[in-house]
């Protein structure tokens, strides 16, 4: 990308990287590093023109979350705590990704961007 | 537990006007930033209510709008007054039937200075406008929308509420309780249907900021912090805009977003 001046990098995060739920330190720690990767990448490629952004997603029962064991209550309790009281859904996160993605994004960089119901509001 | 997935969002060349049959009320649409996004909603298909204060500004812009296909009311207007943004929603209602969105974009600027020397004039004024204003609007347009259980509510924020810039310190506090706002605003009304963002925009000389003394070191600086090494420009935030006012975003609540070039990262 540095070569070419040009890319736009998205990172899928997760809404743990910003909100303490218990049984999941290491996965949240993960999303954690990211978080400020984001910033550091965007700060470093940015002036040689790559835009990189984050996606913090919010609990989306994927087949890969359905291979954890996340308590029924612990479900409960976010989906309860969640303004627009849902989980997500894949699809969710795709127009942002495109927005990321394209040219209409270029004023955006170093942001990691929560779609997760209002679960987190930083 | 469903998997719910748009299809239509997964066709190559599914692209179809988001924002078609919707209302928009934009404030402070006549010219910068407002009126690029009141541009850019028109051309995804909503028609357009634009208030300001200035009526010659105000029939410009109107025309522009109207230019690109869609319906367009523009009204005479100061959102730090009760009877004005009763009267905005009046006309909307009478005219369109129905707010599907609000963008608070109107502000004002004051010449930059020094909070020691800051007055109850310039606190006044800029707390009405840029805070009461928003309150005051999103309140009379949300008890529209709670009844028909949608709505999508855009606050136009700054860099300002989360970095600290020196000689600012009004137009900043009213930016901060904007943030608080769009927060608690989300998590008393997402439950009824309605999504609350901001868009947190950059540094970016629109005519508004042309009025106010932004010294060039300052500006300097700024380009020099954000790692895009530039200033915005109006239409840097039309497309987020569009995404927050349609339902691609229904699952986006509570968030001001920071369209700045990477300047702060929060």
């Amino acid at each position: 990308m540095v070569k070419r001046k040009y890319g736009k990098i998205i990172n899928i995060n997760s809404a743990h990287a910003r909100l303490g739920i218990p049984g999941n330190s290491e996965y949240t720690g993960t999303k954690g590093a990211m978080l400020a990767i984001t910033r550091t990448i965007a700060s470093e490629l940015s002036p040689l023109g790559i835009n990189v952004n984050s996606i913090a997603c919010g609990l989306t029962p994927t087949e890969g979350y359905r291979e954890s064991n996340y308590p029924q209550e612990m479900i409960d309790f976010v989906v309860g705590m969640t303004p627009l009281r849902r989980l997500g859904s894949p699809g969710d996160y795709v127009a942002m990704a495109v927005l990321l993605a394209s040219d209409d994004a270029s004023f955006i960089t170093g942001q990691t961007i929560s779609i997760d119901g209002g679960l987190a509001m930083p | 537990m469903k998997i719910t997935v748009s299809s239509s969002i997964f066709k190559k060349g599914h692209a179809k006007m988001r924002l078609e049959g919707k209302v928009a009320i934009i404030t402070g649409g006549g010219r910068g930033i407002g009126k690029a996004i009141a541009l850019g909603m028109a051309g995804e298909g909503a028609d357009i209510v634009i208030t300001g204060r200035n009526e010659a500004r105000l029939q410009q812009a109107e025309k522009e709008i109207k230019d690109v296909g869609v319906n367009t009311l523009a009204i005479k207007s100061d959102v730090s007054l009760m009877a004005d943004i009763q009267d905005m929603v009046d006309k909307t209602i009478e005219r369109f039937g129905q707010i599907d969105i609000l963008v608070n974009n109107a502000a004002i600027y004051y010449p930059i200075c020094p909070f020691l020397e800051k007055d109850e004039d310039s606190f006044d004024r800029i707390t009405s406008v840029n805070f009461k204003g928003v309150y005051f609007c999103t309140q009379a347009v949300a008890r529209h929308m709670v009844k028909r259980k949608y709505g999508k509510i855009i606050n136009i924020n700054s860099d300002n509420a989360r970095i600290g810039i020196p000689g600012l310190s009004d137009y900043a506090g009213a930016k901060g309780a904007m943030l608080a706002l769009t927060r608690t605003i989300a998590a008393e009304l997402s439950p009824l249907g309605i999504n609350v963002n901001a868009i947190a925009c950059g540094l970016t000389p629109t005519e508004g900021y042309m009025e106010s003394n932004y010294p060039q070191e300052l500006i300097d600086f700024f380009v020099g912090m954000a790692p895009l090494r530039r200033l915005g420009m109006p239409e840097d935030y039309v497309a987020l805009a569009v995404l927050l006012a349609s339902d691609d975003s229904s699952f986006i609540t509570g968030q001001t977003i920071p369209v700045n070039g990477g300047a702060s990262m929060p």
